[in-house]
C-alpha cells in the first residue's frame, strides 16, 4: 500500500527529511537533528506539517445538538471564533479520541481536529450518532494544517500575514482571515507547551504559506519532524492518542477529569458518575542513562508489578530520560522511588511533578 | 547543512572493516580490535540517548548481539562482527558522544579476537560504501 502524504511532501524532500510511517502517512521523521528541533522550538520557533490530522465539519440546525451527545466538555460554552478540547468516548467512558472543537457558528457549524490515525473511526463514529438536521462531512483532505510554535512565533506569523492583530489572538480563540485570495483558519492552539498558532489552510494555498513563513523567519524558524513535536508534547506531558489514551483508557485515570464539564447527557456520561480510580497517568524521570522507558515497559515498586509505561523520550531540555505510566494509585505520589523493566534490568526512576519543564512560553510566569 | 547531510557517507578506509549491519571495526594491533557504530548507522538511528554495553571479560561469538544503543525513536542490535572477549568498555561515553562522533571518541567496545580469520569475510570500506548507497538508493 502506498503512503498518503501531504501537499507539502516536495518541500520536505527538499530539505532532506528523513520519513517515517505515520499510520500510513509518509511524514517527516526529522530534519536535522531531532533534538535540535526541539530546542529551536523551545528558544526561538518551529514549524511542523500537521496536515494528517483529520478534520470533520458538522453542520446544520442541529450541529451543536450532535456534539453535545458525542464530546466529554462543555462544547455549548464557546461561542464563535472559540475553540475547545475535548474526548470522544464511548458508552463505557474509554476514549475514542481527543480532538479540538472549533466553533465557525454559534449552534450551527463546527470544525473537529482530531487524530489523523483514528479519522475513519471518528468520521463513522459522528456519522452513525450524529441527530437529524446534522451533516457531517470529512474535510480531512480539503484542508492542509501547519503549526508555527516557539516564543517567536507570534511575531513571525504577523509579519508573514502582514496583520499584526495575529499576536493578539487569545489562547484558545481563532481567526478567520484571508490568505491570497483564499480563506484560512489561525487559531491560537498547540502541542508544544509554547506561544503560536495552528493554521487551517486550503491545500492548494499550503505550499506558499509554509515557504512564506520559513523565509520570513530565516534562520529563526525551521521545519520540524514528528520525533520533535513527541519529546515537546511529552515534556509537557500532553497526551499522544493510541499510546496514553486509548479505548480502554478512562479520563478520570488520565487526569482529564478538566474537560469533563459537558452536562448533556453525552455518550459515556453514566461511566463518569461511576468510574472508580484505580490507577493514575503520573510522569516519572529516570537520570541513570541505561536504557529508555518506552511503550509498554512494566513498572515495579519493590518488585511488585505496579504500572505500565505509556512513552518515554531522552527530554532534550533536561538530558535525562523523562516517561509517563499508569501507575497504580497506592504508588502514585510525587517522590514515590520506582523501578522501570528495560531490557531485561531494573531502572530506577522516581514519580516527578509535571510538566516536567518550567521554562515554557505559555507560562504566564516565565 | 551540506556537511551534516554528507556525514553519512564518511567511510574511513585505513584500518577499517565493516559489517552489513553497520559497525565499523578498527584494528588496533594483531590481535585487538575496537568497535562501533558507522556515521550512517547513526544518521539512520537519529540522536542516540541511550546504550547497554557488555562488562569488561565477557566473551562472545562473531554474530551475536552483544549490546544496544537507542535514539528516542528506535532501538538498535549491536552485533558481534568477530568472537573474542571484551577487553575495555567506553566509559567516557555520553549521550551525544556516540552521535557527534561515532567512529572516534564515541567508540564502543574494544575486544581481543580469538581468530585473525574472523576479518575475512567483513566489508571493506569499498564494499561498505557500495552497501550504503544501496541502503539510501531503496530508501529513496
Amino acid at each position: 500500500m502506498s503512503l498518503k502524504v501531504t501537499p507539502l511532501m516536495t518541500e520536505h524532500q527538499k530539505c532532506k527529511a528523513h520519513f517515517v510511517d505515520f499510520h500510513g502517512w509518509k511524514l517527516p521523521l526529522r530534519f536535522r537533528d531531532a533534538s535540535k528541533e526541539h530546542l529551536q522550538v523551545r528558544h526561538a520557533s518551529g514549524l511542523f506539517d500537521i496536515s494528517y490530522m483529520s478534520k470533520i465539519r458538522i453542520k446544520g440546525a442541529s450541529a451543536l445538538q450532535t456534539l453535545e451527545k458525542l464530546v466529554t466538555n462543555n462544547i455549548g460554552l464557546i461561542q464563535k471564533n472559540q475553540a475547545q478540547y475535548n474526548l470522544l468516548c464511548n458508552e463505557q467512558g474509554g476514549i475514542l479520541d481527543d480532538a479540538i472543537v472549533y466553533c465557525l457558528e454559534f449552534q450551527k457549524d463546527y470544525l473537529l481536529v482530531a487524530n489523523g490515525s483514528q479519522r475513519e473511526k471518528v468520521y463513522r463514529w459522528i456519522k452513525k450518532h450524529k441527530l437529524p438536521e446534522s451533516h457531517i462531512q470529512d474535510e480531512s483532505e480539503k484542508w492542509a494544517m501547519l503549526a508555527l510554535q516557539g516564543p517567536l512565533a507570534p511575531l513571525l506569523l504577523a509579519n508573514t500575514l502582514g496583520i499584526a492583530d495575529v499576536q493578539n489572538i487569545k489562547r484558545y480563540h481563532f481567526k478567520k482571515l484571508q490568505f491570497l485570495g483564499e480563506n484560512i483558519l489561525v487559531a491560537a492552539t498547540g502541542y508544544t507547551g509554547e506561544k503560536g498558532f495552528e493554521v487551517l489552510v486550503p491545500f492548494a494555498k499550503a505550499t506558499t504559506l509554509w515557504q512564506f513563513i520559513l523565509n520570513q523567519g530565516k534562520g529563526d524558524c525551521w521545519p520540524i519532524g514528528l520525533a520533535a513535536r513527541d519529546t515537546l508534547r511529552l515534556e509537557m506531558k500532553y497526551p499522544l492518542y493510541g499510546q496514553d489514551l486509548q479505548e480502554t483508557t478512562h479520563p478520570y485515570s488520565a487526569g482529564l477529569a478538566w474537560a469533563i464539564k459537558n452536562p448533556k447527557n453525552f455518550i459515556g456520561k453514566k461511566s463518569m458518575l461511576n468510574f472508580k480510580k484505580q490507577t493514575k497517568w503520573v510522569g516519572f524521570q529516570i537520570k541513570q542513562i541505561s536504557g529508555l522507558a518506552r511503550y509498554g515497559h512494566k513498572v515495579l515498586a519493590n518488585g511488585e508489578l505496579i504500572g505500565k509505561v505509556t512513552s518515554g523520550a531522552m527530554s532534550p531540555c533536561l538530558q535525562y530520560i523523562i516517561g509517563v505510566a499508569y501507575v497504580d494509585l497506592k504508588w502514585c505520589s510525587i517522590g514515590q522511588k520506582i523501578q522501570i523493566a528495560v531490557h531485561h534490568a531494573q531502572i530506577p526512576a522516581e514519580i516527578v511533578a509535571t510538566p516536567f519543564i518550567n521554562q515554557y512560553s505559555l507560562k504566564k510566569s516565565v | 547543512m551540506e556537511e551534516e547531510q554528507d556525514r553519512k557517507l564518511i567511510v574511513p578506509a585505513d584500518n577499517y572493516y565493516y559489517t552489513k549491519t553497520h559497525e565499523w571495526i578498527s584494528l588496533d594491533d594483531r590481535n585487538t580490535v575496537t568497535i562501533g557504530i558507522t556515521y550512517y548507522a547513526q544518521d539512520q538511528l537519529g540522536e542516540i540517548v541511550s546504550w547497554r554495553l557488555p562488562q569488561k571479560g565477557q566473551n562472545f561469538e562473531k554474530g551475536h548481539v552483544f549490546g544496544l544503543v537507542e535514539s528516542n525513536k528506535q532501538v538498535s542490535d549491536l552485533y558481534m562482527p568477530v568472537s573474542g572477549e571484551v577487553v575495555e568498555v567506553n566509559g567516557s561515553l555520553t549521550p551525544g558522544l556516540i552521535s557527534d562522533s561515532p567512529m572516534r571518541e564515541g567508540w564502543l567496545v574494544r575486544v581481543e579476537m580469538v581468530r585473525e580469520a574472523d576479518l575475512s569475510d567483513l566489508l571493506d570500506p569499498a564494499a561498505y560504501r557500495k552497501l550504503i548507497d544501496e541502503e539510501i538508493t531503496q530508501l529513496e
